[in-house]
């Protein structure tokens, strides 16, 4: 028997920490036969299910799981979960050293990014320098021998 | 780290950062004897810089024009180029005073730091206070270069003015900041944000002492700001005005404006430079062509490993004195003597009304006679007859004479075969204040008169000031057309240079004029075939690009033909141009859209904990040690952020 509290996930699964409800109360439940930590499936009846649930905790794996598919059978619910190691290990992971290639707060603007979109045309200026030369010719003449 | 000195038995090190002083007609030094330099100097090591290149060009004015002698100096200016970053500020101390009454800015000393790298920091003077006896009555605008300000003064009132603005790079705009009381130090951390300001300011400066200050400094944008303490400074101040700080005592004698670059003043050796009660010193490098090391040995100057701000600085350099600095390669101007100097040869400025009596005399009987025949031809002895753009310097007028036969004619005798001509400066900004400013997303060109357009190297030219000097053969029109950046990616030096023929000869017989015509028939079609050739590049993919709509930048730009836009318009052809050189900037246009850092990032090689970043995020790399999961969730967790996540 395990403990799982059931969620309702409003995040986008790229996020480090999510955005969850818990719906209902902690409920008690079993593990279908063959199935693994990463990719359980829970057995629970149909009183403790919750049907706005998309997200759930198993303490007994102290892990987050995304509910990816539900399915009926014989009197029971069985509740199809993906861990979410983002949300698992976050803690974790935001200890981690690490380098960014890409990043909202911290960049380099004079770094090159091929993934900059730019028109396909371009916009070229001109700009003249304060002074130039004299339309009014000189005339010099260069003579041979002495003055 | 850096270059090690040993000088009398004590050890500096020093960092490969620059310090040039742009003297022009906005700057003026003159105390007493004190050269200019040891000031600078002083400041340097005051800030805790690090230069192993310091630098004075051109001229400076007398300070007298601006300050009264008796108490008033401009204690340091100049421009501090961090060769690592390519950033170039300018920095400028003023300390003025009537009858040494010390003024609220003689308290902009201290020594800062670099919370990321000590000993890289580069600090310059925004504030400055002016003299209230200003002979001029102009006011000057002391910030210069990126932050001209100017000020307006009316003469004989009271100056209460503080420029307590600052330019700011990145949004393009002056920032006022905290009203007539404050002072503004502006700083660089050379090791951060290249090319972008980060602005320490110092409160409620007027007249008080504050014994420990709190800086704020800003980077990169305006809602970042953080604290730093920016350490003990000195005691109250007991020295007169402009001694607080680490204002040098060491004199130099004193520096002739007009001294040409490249001349040795004072002897060469290493001075060192005693503060005020700051006890920060610095030291004074001087050798010749102007140069000045520095060093300040109170620093710190060995960084935690883990202190280097990112990508900024290379790591791969052995010697970094060698590849990461350059010598100064100076305008060294035109040849001193020319042919003019034998007397073999004379050369007349004329009008076309004396041309015109010079070419009805010369078909006269008594001419003709009357010429000493040591040419076959009397026509022989005219060497050159032709029209440039240019006014060559004379000294006085003369009768021609051509074969010992006095023309009766006057012109105007040219005294110098060789001149130098200015297009002036021009300043080539950035747009987008990063990468896309740069190649091979911005494409930089230049028209020069009587050579035509030439493509330059965008990484010499931006955030640069261009100057186009043409150095003239008056005789015979030939140039060479240098045009030099003052980036420090430039190394402030020549960039491109290319040589023609400006004016055109005056045909003055029918051979000659014939010779013309060979010339330009020879000319046309060499231009035949250089048009010919003008579109170069995948013209398709520009087509295939377009196709796409908006497009990475990189794809966007290289998918361009490159196109020609001129042939060679020297000698004849280049009379018909235009007069005036123009840059040509052709820059990307960004289609970015809403959300895009939010949802994308930027660019960025930064490193540290990934609790550092917040919002999107990539990871390049990362040590996911000590998380208790199993492989394949570690597999995945690093798939996912390389993926990009949000945190």
């Amino acid at each position: 028997m395990a403990t799982v509290k059931f969620y309702q996930n409003t995040s986008d699964n790229r996020y480090l920490s999510k955005s969850i409800s818990q719906k209902g109360t902690d409920i008690s439940c079993s593990f279908k036969d063959d199935t693994t930590q990463e990719d359980p499936v829970l057995v629970i009846s149909p009183t403790n299910y919750q049907s706005d649930a998309n997200y759930c905790y198993i303490s007994d794996t102290g892990r987050y799981y995304y509910i990816t598919n539900v399915t009926f059978s014989q009197q029971r619910v069985y509740v199809h979960l993906k861990v979410d190691v983002l949300m698992s290990f976050g803690s974790a992971i935001s200890g981690c050293k690490c380098i960014a290639s890409r990043s909202q707060n911290k960049y380099n603007s004079y770094l090159n990014d091929e993934r900059y979109p730019a028109l396909q045309y371009t916009n070229p200026v001109l700009k003249v320098f304060p002074s130039g030369f004299n339309k009014h010719l000189s005339y010099i003449l260069t003579i041979a021998g002495g003055a | 780290m850096g270059i090690s000195f040993d000088i009398e038995g004590t050890s500096y090190d020093v960092e490969p950062y620059r310090l040039i002083m742009d003297w022009d007609d906005r700057y003026w030094h003159e105390h007493e004897h004190e050269f200019v330099g040891a000031n600078v100097a002083g400041w340097a090591g005051l800030g805790g810089f690090n230069f192993t290149h310091l630098e004075a060009r051109g001229t400076s004015l007398d300070l007298r024009q601006a300050f009264r002698s008796t108490y008033s100096e401009l204690r340091a200016a100049g421009v501090a180029v961090d060769t690592r970053t390519n950033d170039r500020h300018t920095m400028l101390t003023v300390a003025l005073g009537p009858d040494d009454t010390p003024v609220p800015f003689d308290y902009q000393y201290g020594y800062v730091y670099d919370p990321v790298t000590p000993s890289k920091l580069t600090v310059y003077i925004y504030g400055a206070l002016m003299d209230p006896d200003d002979v001029s009555g102009q006011g000057y605008g002391i910030i210069y270069g990126n932050y001209i300000i100017d000020i307006d003064y009316n003469g004989d009132q009271q100056i209460n003015e503080t420029l307590t603005a600052v330019y700011l790079r990145h949004i393009n705009n002056y920032s006022n900041l905290n009203g007539t009381d404050s002072i503004i130090l502006g700083s660089f951390l050379g090791c951060c944000e290249p090319e972008k300001d980060i602005i320490w300011t110092w409160e409620a400066l007027t007249g008080q002492f504050i014994p420990t200050m709190n800086l704020v400094f800003k980077a990169s944008t305006l809602d970042q700001w953080t604290e730093i303490d920016a350490g003990l400074l000195s005691p109250p101040p007991i020295y007169p005005s402009h001694y607080y700080g680490n204002a040098p005592l060491y004199s130099l004698p004193y520096a002739d404006p007009n001294t040409p670059i490249g001349s040795t003043i004072g002897t060469p050796g290493i001075y060192p430079t005693t503060g005020g009660a700051n006890n920060v010193y610095g030291a004074v490098f001087l050798n010749s062509l102007y140069r000045i090391k520095v060093n300040d040995t109170l620093l710190d100057t060995d960084a935690p490993a883990d202190s280097q701000e990112d990508n900024t600085q290379s790591h791969s350099y052995n010697d970094k004195t060698f590849y990461d600095s350059s010598d100064y390669i100076p305008d060294d101007g035109v040849p001193v003597n020319d042919a003019l100097d034998t007397g073999f040869i004379h050369a007349y400025l004329m009008n076309s009304t004396s041309a015109t009596s010079l070419a009805n005399y010369m078909l006269t009987d008594s001419f003709i006679q009357g010429v000493k025949h040591l040419m076959a031809d009397p026509i022989d002895y005219i060497i050159s007859f032709v029209m440039l753009p240019i006014q060559p310097a004379v000294s006085g007028t003369a009768h021609i004479l051509i074969g010992g036969v006095d023309t009766q004619i006057s012109g105007s005798l040219i005294n110098n075969q060789f001149m130098r001509f200015s297009c002036g400066k021009l300043k080539c900004k950035e747009l987008w204040q990063g990468f896309p400013d740069y190649s091979p997303s911005t494409k930089v060109a230049i028209f020069l008169p009587f050579v035509g357009i030439r493509s330059l190297n965008v990484d010499d030219v931006m955030s640069g000031t261009l100057e186009v000097v043409y150095r003239i053969d008056v005789l015979t029109g030939e140039f060479i057309c240098t045009i030099t950046s003052d980036t420090s990616r430039a190394l402030n030096g020549i960039i491109a240079a290319f040589n023609g023929t400006m004016g055109m000869d005056i045909p003055i017989t029918a051979v000659n004029y014939q010779n013309k015509l060979n010339a330009l028939t020879s000319a046309v079609s060499g231009g035949v075939s250089l048009a010919a050739g003008v579109a170069s590049g995948n013209a398709l993919s520009a087509i295939g690009g377009a196709a796409q709509g908006a497009t990475g930048m990189a794809q966007a730009v290289l998918s361009k033909p490159t196109i020609e836009r001129s042939s060679s318009l020297s000698g004849s052809s280049g009379v018909l141009g235009n007069y005036t050189p123009y840059l040509i900037i052709d820059r990307p246009v960004q289609a970015l859209p809403k959300n895009y850092n939010a949802l994308n990032g930027y660019s960025s090689e930064i490193g540290g904990t990934l609790s550092d970043f917040s919002g999107y995020i990539e990871v390049e790399s990362i040590d996911l040690s000590g998380i208790a999961c199993t492989e394949s969730e570690r597999a995945e967790i690093e798939a996912l952020l390389k993926g990009g996540v949000f945190v």
